[in-house]
């Protein structure tokens, strides 16, 4: 049931307002849009222009500053990742109440402070560490310089250049004339050359000739191998500060309880922000406006009175140019549905919601798609456990409620025209057990004429809500004409077909007034000769009743698919026991012992990819042949202005 | 050809084919689906779903690729020899419809998939892609049907 929409506005004073904005998050009933304002270029709109413009700026800055909190924390629960505690399977949100969710927003802004120290020093000991190992390198051939590397400076008559040469070189150079001092014994050891000042060119051409690299050293200070221990020293400081680093993450990681609540918190905050950018303020008052679920204007009064000392409220209808959101209200069983209604579209906030109208179908037929008893019963278990311990919210708590009672309509599905866990029930309980009733695998025709039978029901059902519908709206024309008239010939037929004698005059007499109506009222909506083309144009609708009817074939081929994969699948570990069972003394263990996996295994996976199917294929039934009769989609969701949180589920 | 081979060459199609569109599909559908993660890792849920989408057709393959293989004797050995020309063609015939559909189908699919994906990184929410691309699914579906109840009823 759709439940209809208040328009709100509210006037108080704007030292009120943050008490009024948290009492109306706490309490989710409004949504906030952004409030109409004083025509441009009025004598009130120049008046009251600077103190709105001034306010909504602060606003804007506040909501820049909520968001970026947010964004920080949610970056650095992001870069902790792994580290973090992770959630069990059935593990349950932790609840929290709103307050100390924000409180939490400064103590996890304070670890993100502590996170970026932790993170830029290792950084930088990794950096350090990169350039010692490169500093090492170009050191490592002179690492038998026995000279400090700050004295070779030029004098008066020479320069000296430090660089290696290959050892076999070294007799040439000194035949040459050069002099020099060798450091080391190596293939290619340093040198220390003396280049005199005065006729350089023959000692630089024989160093040339001998392929004297020149060493290039930025200002290291003292003996080279001095400096590499040193540089050794350094990397081992480097590497160790990074292990501490790693060790400081663990221990801030241990704190992610923190982060989780500081980001809910902020994502509150952050919620309430964007909502006061679309407030109205004066120097002393502030303006909201929005929707409120009329079943819930009164508690609005209740809630305000208590945050604020005055203020002024008025609620009125929807005008017929505003779109109000759409509000769906329905009991527990029926309310998980509107998930898959939501998945097309709300319903239009004016029209009718189709929740109650379509659940029971969508149970049938997800169950016959399904059509296993054990996959169902797995299937109720399974969604009733999640429920339970990990209590879910938003969509997937949705889901897991289809899920229980769509897992107890396939059990019953099963047992009447399906398997169990693949396995056929004649096989189990011997060929006098009575179920299944029918057989696809055997009974082809049977089955498809049975499944496009219950698809040709839900297509007459859709027809008769929306029959009821026009003729809610005072469209009795629609209602007769267009709906009633092929109704009665189906029922024609239906009685041609099974009655016997005269009554099967009645059922001609039904379906010639049927096409009477249809031809002669069809076209009622045109003029002249497209009276009589519309009329009859309208007979054509009959391949659309065809096609929509036939598209339920999809039943029967779903249902058999998730039958044959499953009985697939048991052949499939059958024939591995059987060959693991030849291995001698441990053969009979083994097997068991693989066979019981793989079972599990690939009876889940048949679960999963065919509820997948059944979910989807079942909703898409919904869609296109069901809503397509009497639907009218549309609307957007209410979305209160509440606290929407990630981690943690908020009490009030 | 005797007929083992006619129905060994059925269930090599109906594996075959659409196990290499599934593959295909499933491939596209995985490359746009890593995009969309990179960008936003909690919509990868979604992401997954989509993308599992074309995986069907291949599985359809597979099953009709089994019964026949069952059916026909080929996996027991039994009775494989003196299976008539007539059955076995009749296999080969039957596995043709998903062999071919799931083909099609399953490439098709993930071209929906990989636009649905935009869906989700634009607007998070993956349902009405879900929905778009399961529509191409339906001529698969019908196909299997078709491949399965004609496996079943050749004599």
């Amino acid at each position: 049931m759709i439940v209809p929409m208040k328009h709100i506005s509210l006037f108080a004073r704007k030292a009120d307002e943050r008490r009024i904005m948290k009492a109306l998050q706490k309490n989710g009933v409004i949504q906030i849009e952004r409030a109409s304002e004083p025509e441009e270029g009025s004598a009130v709109s120049s008046a009251l222009s600077k103190a709105s413009e001034r306010f909504r700026a602060a606003s804007q800055e506040e909501l820049a500053k909520r968001r970026s909190d947010a964004a920080e924390i949610k970056a650095a629960i992001g870069a902790l990742g792994s580290l973090m505690p992770k959630a069990g399977m059935l593990e349950a949100a932790p609840e929290c109440g709103d307050e100390e969710l924000i409180k939490a927003v400064p103590e996890a802004l304070a670890l993100c402070g502590e996170l970026d120290t932790i993170q830029k020093s290792t950084a930088a000991a990794k950096a350090d560490k990169a350039k010692r190992l490169a500093a090492i390198k170009s050191l490592a051939p002179y690492a038998e310089v026995t000279v400090p590397l700050e004295t070779i400076k030029p004098t008066r008559s020479a320069r000296f250049v430090l660089g290696s040469v290959r050892a076999e070189k070294l007799e040439g150079l000194r035949e040459a004339g050069v002099m020099f001092d060798v450091f080391g014994s190596g293939a290619k050891p340093a040198i220390l050359a003396a280049v005199p000042k005065n006729g350089p060119e023959e000692t630089e051409e024989a160093l040339a000739a001998a392929g004297f690299t020149e060493a290039a050293l930025p200002e290291y200070r003292g003996v080279p191998a001095d400096i590499i221990n040193e540089m050794y020293e350094g990397i081992a400081a480097d590497e160790a500060a990074v292990a501490e680093n790693a060790k400081k993450l663990e221990a801030l990681a241990e704190k992610g309880e923190t982060l989780k609540k500081g980001l809910d918190g902020a994502m509150i905050e952050q919620a309430r922000a964007e909502a006061r950018c679309g407030l109205f303020a004066t120097g002393e008052t502030f303006m909201l406006e929005g929707w409120a679920r009329s079943d819930e204007a009164e508690k609005l009064d209740d809630i305000l009175s208590e945050a604020a000392g005055v203020y002024y409220l008025e609620t009125r209808d929807p005008y017929d140019e505003e779109q109000p959101p759409t509000y769906c209200k329905n009991n527990k069983f029926f309310a998980p549905f509107e998930f898959v209604t939501n998945m097309y579209s709300p319903p239009d906030p004016r029209g009718f919601d189709p929740t109650v109208v379509m659940a029971p179908f969508y149970l049938l037929f997800f169950g016959l798609m399904m059509g296993d008893t054990g996959y169902g019963l797995v299937m109720t278990l399974g969604a009733l456990l999640m429920l339970k311990f990990k209590k879910p919210r938003g969509g997937v708590e949705q889901i897991c409620r289809i899920l229980v009672w769509g897992g107890i309509s396939t059990a019953i599905c099963g047992l009447l025209t399906g398997t169990f866990f693949g396995m056929s029930w004649k096989d189990l309980f011997g060929a006098s057990f009575p179920f299944p009733l029918l057989d696809p695998m055997k009974d082809q025709m049977t089955a498809l004429v049975i499944y496009c039978g219950l698809g040709f029901a839900q297509i007459v059902a859709g027809m008769i809500v929306s029959m009821v519908l026009h003729i809610g709206k005072g469209d009795w024309q629609t209602a007769v004409f267009d709906i009633a008239s092929w109704l009665m010939i189906f029922a024609g037929l239906a009685v041609m077909l099974l009655a016997k004698g005269a009554v099967k005059y009645l059922g001609y007499g039904m379906i010639g007034l049927g096409l009477f109506l249809i031809i002669v009222f069809g076209g009622r909506n045109k003029k002249g000769f497209g009276r009589v083309t519309g009329g009859l144009g309208k007979l054509y609708d009959i391949t659309g009743f065809f096609s929509d009817v036939l598209s339920y074939a999809r039943v029967f081929a779903l249902g058999l698919a998730t039958g044959v994969m499953g009985s697939v699948f048991n052949m499939i570990c059958s024939m591995v026991s059987g060959a693991l069972k030849g291995i001698p003394v441990v053969g009979p263990v083994i097997s068991f012992i693989v066979a019981a996996a793989l079972l599990c295994a690939l009876h889940l996976f048949c679960i999963a990819i065919n509820a997948l199917g059944s979910f989807i294929h079942c909703a898409r039934l919904q869609f296109i042949e069901y809503y397509n009769r009497f639907y009218s989609p549309g609307g957007h969701l209410f979305k209160p202005l509440a606290a929407d949180t990630k981690y943690n589920k908020v009490i009030k | 050809m005797t007929g083992i081979v006619w129905a060994a060459l059925g269930a090599v199609l109906a594996l075959v084919l659409p196990g290499i569109g599934s593959s295909i599909g499933v491939g596209m559908a995985g490359r746009a689906a890593a995009g969309v993660i990179a960008e936003d890792p909690e919509k990868s849920g979604q992401c997954t779903v989509l993308q599992l989408l074309p995986a069907t057709q291949g599985i359809y393959g597979f099953i009709v690729a089994f019964l026949i293989a069952s059916n026909s004797g080929l996996l027991s050995g039994s009775g494989a020899s003196e299976l008539a020309a007539s059955v076995g063609k009749g296999y080969f015939f039957a596995a043709l419809p998903i062999a071919v559909v799931g083909l099609a189908s399953a490439y098709l699919q993930s071209r929906v998939c990989c636009a649905g994906m935009n869906i989700v990184a634009k607007q998070g929410e993956g349902g009405k892609g879900i929905v778009l691309a399961i529509m191409v699914e339906t001529y698969a579906i019908l196909a299997v049907l078709v491949s399965v109840l004609m496996v079943v009823g050749v004599k």
